[in-house]
């Protein structure tokens, strides 16, 4: 039943109603908590951090290092002093997949921030400048698209002679088109955006707009793209010392190892067994979590 | 006269892994043979769920038809299985969408598209079917007929597409067609073409429709009564003449304030302030309360239906019979919209 | 139509003169010449190898030498085998790693797309998870480490395949099996995620409140809108299958060109390097010049309008 109190007049106060509910998240803060509930996502970033601790401070406790060779020891299977078992020289492979971490990673990481860096500013100068200068430079990555990078790799692998300065040098100078790409698309779909009218309609300076408004936006598909390149290049490496042209001995990088542990494999299997896991599992964690990042990173999917 | 639609206590909620929205709530109206009828309001007040739901269109994961009817033909639309659903859709109740452009499949010719409504529903020769779509194509007044049927959607222009979706909508002379907001994406003056090709379609086939639209202008061109949503819900129901000279909600006395003039002086554009409530945690009350000038302690409580006027109805506490205060009348001829 | 196929044309052709080029250059930016790199040879032996591969003509001659030579698809002689030319090893090593490269082409695209769409339509259920588990571990584990697990697991231990050589049906089953998992898994992915985007679409909805059965609206409207991104990547895929077939030929010794391939590359055969990485390119490309075509002849914007579309 109403009585007459109830009609009494509240104020009008719209505009204080307006706080939403859910609490405002930025951008960052809104995608890291969608990340955070993909698991596989989680357990890839997990697993990358312990291989990269295992392989900046690993060798260090290991009693071995990756270069001696006690040929009384050759081909042991896995036991209490050889956690991996040692191969056809009798080096301790635990202390080899160590080493092998710090050098297949660095391969992926270096080589995929050479690509970032040739891709920014050749993505970066075709988009910013646009008109036919970026039509023209565009068309030519959409050529050299068209070619078989791979075979280019490895022949600047031949003309370059194996080694890991060498890698960093062929797998950068190749594989940039993708970073290209994106970099330029980002900077276009940016540049076309609502909000840099806007703010260029307030008064703020174009360096202003690029950081606080193109840059943040654009960096997601970056981080992706960055994160997705890092198990290429670790393929990549990893091919080329199975043909033969990847760090030179004794340097170890998985790639060499699993290369190396082909002709026992009858008899050692457990040889490959550690290089090929290595391998696997650092791309497999690699990959989920740049799938992870992507949907992370979506803006449409932000709610 | 039985009406040919029937909304009763209609309410859909949607389960996503943020809460449960409550996109419609407690929703009622019927559709009477032939008639036009409006449903208006903004983004996000759940016209177009509706809509979906008479379609039975609503995916069932996230979404649940918690409870109401929608009766038809003498039975529930919300009970249909699939089966039956897909017999009514296209046949008996046909819609059409906002963006013409985007609706229609880039691969597949016009003809295609038109031709597999009259082949899904009943079994023709394809040469009839063909017959058939060159006919509603001439009837949504598309010239050379033969020549469209042969075409991709990117070849016509944004009316024409339009102008297809009808006739898709139409080939099969269903009783209701939904236009869930036809005119939205398309140029004012397509506009008005695509709005006398319905009341042709109307006066001509006695298709009964339901027009969605969040254009006041639209609405009160083409419809003879108006139905009000706001967060889910129906907060004001009556004709159009009524509607616009009369209108008995907070919401509704916005809505028409906020339409510029030509003929009258004005310092400035007036606006509703505020935004519509979070529809996953709906408030207690009123929903519009916040936004509300005229808002009384009364409407923490969630005001039911009252009926103002013959044909009338309103959900706003001033209308309860013993309120002191009511809302001032609008200056307008009846009929005319603001 | 016409005028796009003629543009897509030109743009082979100034690839192909770029990849001649370029292989051209790094061959022969081994400093002091492919032989004097590699071994100590007699004065004598080394004016007639020099003369006879003119090895003393300006580089510029050399090149035009070869662009000439290459347009009449005479790839030269192979600098290690005395009495064979490229052209030989490339004709009879090439037909088994075609054999071998259509067959994981097939196995791809008959599990990839099939699985991509199941994946697809049952979305965040079961199928869904399994399908796509197993395609990134498709594309994360390395070819050739799959290559040796399989010789492991199925020749050596399970005896069901043999482990090398290619000397009837049972010998391509293990390695057409490991050239095609990152392709069948890269598919399976590129179809999930083209038929959601696919069926969100607006038309999609057309259909559905059209009254049309589930599974017209999925293979009438939803496939061949989906089928488009796949049909795009079929020439990186070739791409991938080619460059695949090195390790998995090596590995499971099949007599393919992949083969031969790395062997050059062991041998320093730079002709044969040359002459292979000419011949992968240019197949290459034309096949991506194929794949343009086809794609465009699919899609009625770019068939009809060449690519501008109204509107």
């Amino acid at each position: 039943m109403v009585n007459i109190q109830d009609f009494e007049r509240v104020g009008y106060a719209p505009l204080s109603a307006q706080t939403m509910n859910r609490p405002v998240t930025t951008y960052w803060q809104d995608a890291w908590r969608r990340l955070k509930q993909n698991k596989l996502a989680m357990a890839g970033l997990v697993v990358i951090s312990f291989i990269a601790l295992l392989a900046l401070i690993g060798p260090l406790f290991s009693p071995y290092s990756y270069s001696d060779q006690v040929l009384a020891e050759a081909n042991h299977p896995p036991s209490a002093t050889h956690w991996f078992g040692t191969d056809n020289l009798g080096r301790d492979l635990f202390t080899r997949i160590l080493y092998g971490a710090r050098i297949s990673l660095s391969i992926g990481v270096v080589a995929s921030f050479i690509n970032l860096t040739i891709g920014i500013i050749y993505g970066g100068v075709a988009g910013y400048f646009g008109g036919r200068l970026g039509s023209v430079m565009m068309r030519l990555v959409d050529i050299l698209y068209g070619i078989p990078l791979l075979l280019y790799v490895i022949l600047l692998m031949v003309v370059l002679k194996p080694g890991l300065t060498n890698i960093f040098i062929a797998l950068g100078l190749v594989y940039w088109l993708r970073m290209a790409q994106i970099v330029r698309g980002q900077i276009l779909s940016l540049r076309e955006q609502e909000y840099v009218l806007a703010a260029r309609l307030i008064g703020a300076s174009s360096g202003r707009i690029i950081l606080r408004h193109l840059v943040p936006n654009a960096m997601g598909p970056i981080i992706v793209t960055l994160t997705l390149s890092i198990p290429e290049a670790i393929f990549t490496e990893a091919f080329l010392s199975f043909i033969g042209l990847g760090v030179s001995a004794p340097m170890a990088s998985w790639g060499v190892l699993a290369s190396e542990s082909v002709a026992g494999l009858r008899s050692y299997p457990y040889q490959l067994l550690y290089p090929a896991l290595a391998i696997s599992i650092t791309m497999l964690s690699f990959n989920f979590l740049g799938d992870g990042l992507r949907d992370a990173l979506d803006p449409r999917m932000r709610k | 006269m039985e009406p040919v639609l029937s909304v009763e206590n209609l309410t859909v909620l949607f389960h996503t892994y943020a809460g449960t929205v409550q996109a419609v709530k407690d929703v009622s109206f019927h559709l009477d043979k032939g008639e036009i009828l409006g449903i208006v309001g903004e983004s996000g007040c759940g016209k177009s769920v509706t809509a979906n739901a008479i379609m039975g269109l609503i995916p069932s994961p996230p979404g649940d038809i918690a409870a109401g009817r929608i009766l038809f033909g003498g039975s529930d639309i919300t009970k249909m299985d699939e089966a039956s659903l897909r017999r009514i859709r296209g046949n008996a109740i046909s819609m059409i969408f906002q963006d013409p452009m985007t609706s229609l499949n880039p691969v597949l010719t016009i003809g295609t598209q038109l031709t597999e409504c009259f082949l899904t529903h009943h079994s023709m020769a394809k040469s009839a079917a063909a017959e058939r779509a060159v006919q509603m194509l001439k009837l949504v007044g598309i010239p050379v007929p033969e020549i469209r049927m042969k075409q991709y959607p990117h070849q016509l222009s944004g009316g024409m597409r339009q102008r297809v979706m009808i006739a898709m909508a139409l080939a099969l002379d269903p009783q209701i067609l939904i236009a869930d907001e036809p005119t939205t994406a398309l140029d004012v003056t397509v506009q008005a073409q695509i709005i006398e090709l319905m009341q042709k379609l109307n006066r001509e086939l006695d298709t009964s429709i339901i027009l969605i639209s969040h254009d006041l202008g639209v609405i009160a061109g083409l419809c003879s009564r108006v139905v009000v949503m706001y967060a889910g819900q129906i907060i004001e129901t009556a004709s159009v003449s009524e509607l616009f000279s009369n209108p008995r909600h907070p919401y509704t006395h916005g809505l028409l304030d906020s339409i510029p003039r030509l003929d009258e002086a004005r310092a400035h554009l007036e606006s509703i302030e505020g935004q519509p409530p979070d529809l996953l945690s709906p408030p207690v009350g009123c929903a519009f309360q916040p936004r509300c000038r005229y808002a009384m302690r009364l409407c923490e409580q969630a005001p039911p239906l009252f009926a103002p006027a013959a044909d009338h109805l309103s959900r706003c506490w001033l209308e309860h019979e013993a309120c002191p205060h009511s809302l001032p009348v609008r200056g307008h001829k009846a009929g005319e919209p603001a | 139509m016409l005028q796009y196929a003629l543009n897509r044309f030109l743009s082979m052709l100034v690839v192909l003169l770029i990849i001649t080029t370029a292989t051209f250059v790094l061959m022969h930016s081994v400093p002091g010449g492919p032989f004097t790199a590699e071994k100590n040879l007699p004065e004598s032996v080394m004016k007639n190898i020099n003369e006879r591969y003119h090895l003393n003509d300006p580089l510029w001659k050399q090149y035009t030498d070869y662009l000439g030579n290459v347009v009449k698809g005479d790839l030269g002689p192979s600098f290690k085998y005395e009495s064979r030319t490229v052209n030989d090893i490339i004709a009879e090593s090439f037909p088994v790693s075609a054999e071998l490269g259509s067959l994981a082409v097939l196995i791809a695209l008959i599990l990839g797309i099939p699985a991509g769409i199941i994946a697809a339509l049952r979305q965040n259920r079961w199928p869904d998870y399994l399908a796509m588990f197993g395609a990134t571990i498709g594309i994360s584990v390395p070819n050739f480490i799959l290559a040796t697990l399989f010789i492991y697991v199925f020749a050596l231990k399970l005896e069901l395949f043999p482990a090398a050589m290619w000397d009837g049906p049972e010998y391509a089953v293990l390695p057409a099996l490991a050239l095609a998992a990152f392709p069948t898994a890269f598919i399976a992915r590129l179809m999930r995620s083209s038929m959601l985007e696919v069926m969100g679409q607006d038309f999609i909805r057309t259909a559905r409140a059209k009254g049309l059965p589930g599974y017209v609206v999925i293979y009438r409207h939803a496939l061949k809108n989906a089928m488009m991104p796949v049909v795009t990547y079929l020439g990186p895929l070739i791409a991938a299958i080619f460059t695949g077939s090195f390790v998995i030929e090596t590995i499971f010794a099949i007599p393919g060109l992949g083969r031969h391939f790395v062997s050059s590359i062991y041998n320093r055969d730079y002709t044969v390097i040359l002459g292979v990485t000419v011949f992968y390119s240019a197949m290459l490309v034309f096949l991506n010049f194929l794949v343009d075509i086809a794609y465009a002849w699919l899609d009625p914007r770019i068939k009809l309008d060449g690519g501008k579309g109204k509107q």
